[in-house]
């Protein structure tokens, strides 16, 4: 542990004084809060007298208040002090924290039973909201300075500074390190990913029987979709910018008359709407602060802490049993239990069955480009293309063969119901292989082309695609195609999911997928070394583009209803985005980015609009400050086969396959 | 004949649309490598400084296009600066993603900020008149298109070929590494390119407007892909192949429609025979018209 006598008043400590003097003013100074008669009073005043709010609450608060300040105070004096009187002074603020937060909880919990006037408490509860979540800024801003200063990962890149002051120092130091110190003594590498599978199945058992009450008690209307993400942005839905700077450029049936003072009133609008929209106003329309804290309760009480707790205690049986079990029995067993945990959790309502078909559908679409483009180095920016192939040719199929419906009438085939799942799948493979022959198109020229030429081919490609499709007036032309049947489940998705992961991953782990590498490494130079360019290639964006047709077939399906409109530049975007967040090369990174990718789409479903302003801004930050991706060119070390505890028997792994194999 | 001349108007009106845009692309290529996907929203917000010089502040057409260009210009170097350049010395690919980034977050931060109606100039911005030469009908507005786009061109390519900042260009674009030594501040040209492809932009942006008259925030998307595309099938990085390239796209978009009709190619066809020719180009000649293959090394 380094200690360094700084004496010396750090911008940190100035801003956590700075916190501590903002909710005393807030709370016992500024009359702020509305009576009924007109009149205003402080927080305080509130709280204390004019509200006959129950005696409980009103004397848990004054002892709230003051108690937020003294913690902030503390952690200021703390990083002012001596290195001597650090440790009493963080024990000091530790302990009053546990008091508060317990306080805290106990009242809330309180308040929803009795459905009391909520809405003087929840002006206050937001004030600790503000100071907390300051103290967590200060905390991530502290960690990306220090991100910052290390060493770049990727030689070439260079490290963006931060604009933070010189002499800035983490505030929450000794937060930090108990708690980093604390996860260390967990040891959650040496826990088996069975354990967390477990964990999560556990988990979601607990919520099918117990998610219901609590979603109840803490105000949600019904269980949390997506771990509460959806439930996060909802305050926002109704904040509206088109106002600020539609003066300035008015549509002929606008009239603005002083567009700057019309420009400025939107903009006063705006400001009360969102400060209305962060603040709580009454059970009914819950605020951004109320919100925030009941989904992370509500993880935490359902997910984390349960998820945590199965984990460690199956850490030793788990890795008892993955050592003595085969390699390829201890993965199949990880697959099904993953298969068990998501199905389980999938199957509480329709969205979240949605929202993992998507999910499935966005992670084959990014590991697919991926090999293209993180793998082999090219850059495919049109791979919506292959998808619409893909899409079009096996919704035709199904619709042709199997289905009785307008567009193509009755028909064809007259199948018995338990063997329409391997028509699906046929038509699946047939959209699958259609695309890879669209590939084709792109395999052929990358050839000669290469680089920003070959980009443009593949551009051009998916303009093609969706022109030819926008020109069959047969399959619907730009109306689209309506009366897919929804035969896209879970079920085939996961299948299909896992089997295209574990197909790029054997692919670019190949001898063969070597030679991917060692094209985008060096063309000229994989050549000399024997690496048969022109196979390697076709057959990259073969298998690519078999892959993104596939992911374009079960996306049809669980739409019903395509059109060439959904496969534009717009879905290749999405596609890019997810490649470059999870970082090129990297499988792992890839799934991992298009499942945020996909939360994230949902989260920010009720911003509407300012959705795809959020989304690019993200991009544009993850390449300002970790240009190489989440996992560029690496993949998450999981424990997937288990590992030997200390002082345990040792039980090689390779006798114990030697033995299964004889 | 008529027809033939009529068509040749349009398509050399929409070619030099496209070959204003497309310079923006190449220009930018050219010095930095980096195709810069955020030019056609950039176009887009060219169009609608056209909007705010017209309507908002009640300007004339030559200082509407002046303003939107000066505004534009600026916009572009401030984003450069922002957002490109502290990935210089990133490889490659985190700059081109960035670019989309910018692209898209300026077309919804725009339509966000704006709302969804439809924009478009005022009708006296540019009176239009129609003359009718023998059967030919030609209105002023493509008169002024084509002759502005031809007079931006050669202003260009004078500054590129003739003066001091032109060379410096001109130096980076061959080679960047040697150029900083010779005392020329890289940052200062870039900017430079920066400001006179994206007012360029614009005025394509503004023309666009009196020529096609609905504006919205979405309008720069696909005729900034197929300016893109232009400027490579002329051989990105070289200002004659994107003046080239766009007239080509110009004139494959007009009359693929008008003369396909006779052989049953009906005008929605457009698009995939524009692209696909494209592609056969591509394929015959890997680096555009213009384009000089780089030699690779091993």
């Amino acid at each position: 542990m380094i200690r360094t006598a700084n004496r010396s008043f750090s911008l940190g400590s100035l801003v956590t004084l700075a916190c501590a003097l903002v909710i005393l003013i807030a709370v016992f100074a500024l009359p702020w809060l509305a009576l009924e008669d007109g009149a205003t009073a402080t927080a305080y005043e509130l709280l204390s007298k004019s509200l006959d709010v129950p005696a409980r609450i009103t004397n848990t608060f004054l002892i709230i208040v003051p108690l937020a300040a003294l913690v902030e105070l503390a952690l200021a004096l703390w990083s002012l002090a001596a290195p001597q009187q650090r440790k009493a002074i963080s024990t000091l603020a530790l302990l009053m924290g546990v008091i508060l937060v317990g306080y805290y909880y106990g009242t809330f919990l309180y308040e929803d039973h009795v459905n009391a006037r909520t809405a003087a408490t929840d002006y206050v509860r937001s004030g600790f909201v503000v100071a907390l979540i300051a103290g967590l800024l200060l905390i991530v801003l502290t960690a990306l300075q220090r991100a910052a200063l290390r060493v770049p990962a990727n030689p070439g890149t260079e490290a963006v500074a931060l604009p933070l002051p010189r002499g800035w120092r983490m505030p929450f130091a000794w937060l930090r390190r108990s708690v980093r110190e604390a996860i260390r003594s967990l040891q959650l590498s040496r826990i088996p990913v069975l354990a967390y599978l477990l964990g999560v199945v556990a988990a979601v058992e607990l919520e099918r029987r117990e998610g219901e009450t609590l979603a109840r008690l803490l105000g949600f209307r019904r269980v949390p979709g997506l771990f509460g993400s959806t439930e996060l942005l909802e305050p926002f839905s109704k904040l509206d910018f088109s106002g600020i700077l539609a003066p300035f450029f008015p549509s002929p049936t606008d009239r603005f008359d002083a567009p700057l003072r019309s420009s400025w009133e939107a903009l006063r609008q705006l400001g009360e709407d969102f400060v209305y929209a962060l603040t709580s106003h009454g059970p009914r329309e819950p605020g951004f602060f109320k919100v925030l804290l009941h989904v992370v309760e509500y993880d935490l009480l359902i997910f984390i802490i349960p998820v945590l707790i199965v984990a460690l205690l199956l850490r030793r049986p788990g890795n008892w049993l993955l050592l003595r079990l085969p390699t390829w029995a201890g993965l199949a067993l990880q697959i099904v239990v993953l298969y068990g945990a998501v199905s389980r959790w999938g199957a509480l309502n329709d969205y979240r069955e949605l929202v993992l078909i998507y999910m499935g559908v966005n992670i084959m679409l990014a590991i697919s480009l991926n090999l293209v483009n993180g793998y082999m180095g090219e850059f495919s920016v049109g791979h919506a293309g292959f998808m619409a192939v893909g899409a079009y040719i096996s919704s035709i199929l199904t619709m042709w063969l199997f289905v009785d419906e307008a567009v193509f009438g009755e028909a064809m085939l007259s199948v018995p119901d338990w063997a329409l799942p391997i028509g699906f799948l046929i038509a699946l493979v047939a959209g699958g292989v259609a695309a890879a022959l669209a590939g084709l198109l792109v395999a052929f020229p990358s050839f000669r082309t290469r680089g920003d030429y070959l980009a443009i081919v593949t551009l051009a490609v998916n303009f093609i695609v969706t022109g030819i499709i926008n020109n069959i007036e047969a399959i619907g032309g730009p109306r689209g195609l309506n009366g897919v049947p929804l035969w896209t489940n879970l079920r085939w998705v996961f299948l299909l999911t896992a089997l295209s992961v574990f197909a790029i991953h054997s692919l670019v782990n190949s001898t063969f997928g070597k030679g991917i590498v060692a094209i985008r490494e060096d063309e000229i130079a994989a050549e000399l070394m024997g690496v048969n360019t022109r196979k390697v290639k076709l057959v990259a964006f073969m298998v690519s583009s078999f892959i993104a047709g596939m992911s374009g077939g079960l996306f049809a399906h669980v739409l019903a209803y395509v059109n060439p409109g959904v496969f534009g530049i717009l879905k290749s975007t999405e596609a890019l985005v997810m490649v470059y967040l999870g970082g090129m090369g990297s499988i792992s990174g890839s799934v991992i980015a298009a499942v945020l990718f996909t939360i994230l789409i949902e989260a920010f479903r009720p911003l509407a609009v300012l959705k795809w302003v959020v989304v690019p801004l993200i991009l544009i930050l993850l390449m300002l400050f970790r240009p190489q991706g989440l996992f560029g060119f690496r993949e998450v070390s999981l424990n997937l086969r288990g590992v030997r505890e200390e002082g345990e028997a040792v039980v090689l792994k390779e006798a114990s396959d030697g033995a299964a194999a004889d | 004949m008529e027809f033939f001349v009529q068509q040749f108007l349009n398509a050399l009106q929409l070619g030099s649309l496209y070959a204003l845009i497309a310079l923006g692309y190449s220009m930018v290529y050219g010095v930095l490598l980096l195709i810069n996907f955020a030019h056609g929203d950039i176009f887009m917000m060219g169009a609608f400084f056209g909007v705010f010089g017209s309507i908002t502040l009640g300007l004339p057409f030559v200082p509407t296009l002046l303003l939107s260009m000066i505004l534009t210009g600026l916009l572009g170097v401030t984003i450069e600066r922002v957002a490109y350049k502290p990935l210089r010395q990133a490889s490659r690919l985190s700059v081109v993603i960035t670019a989309l980034g910018v692209g898209l977050l300026l077309e919804n931060g725009l339509l966000a900020l704006t709302g969804a109606n439809p924009r478009s100039y005022p009708q006296d911005l540019v009176t239009t008149k129609v003359y009718d030469l023998g059967g030919v009908s030609i209105s002023n507005v493509k008169i002024i298109i084509i002759v502005l786009a031809a007079l931006l061109f050669a202003g260009l390519y004078t500054i590129v070929q003739r003066t001091k900042w032109g060379m410096a260009m001109r130096a980076i674009s061959y080679d960047k590494f040697a150029v900083p030594l010779m005392g020329v501040s890289q940052d200062q040209v870039i900017s430079l390119t920066f400001l006179l492809g994206t007012s360029l932009a614009a005025a394509g942006g503004i023309l666009w407007g009196v020529a096609f008259p609905v504006l919205n925030p979405y309008m720069g998307l696909r005729v900034g892909w197929k300016a893109f595309i232009a400027a490579v099938v002329g051989g990105i990085g070289d200002i004659r192949g994107a003046a080239v390239g766009g007239l080509l796209l110009g004139f494959i978009e007009i009359f693929v429609p008008a003369y396909g009709k006779s052989i049953g190619i009906s005008s929605t066809w457009r698009d995939p025979v524009a692209f696909g020719l494209l592609l056969i180009i591509l394929v015959v000649r890997p680096t555009g018209l213009f384009g000089v293959a780089r030699r690779q090394k091993v």
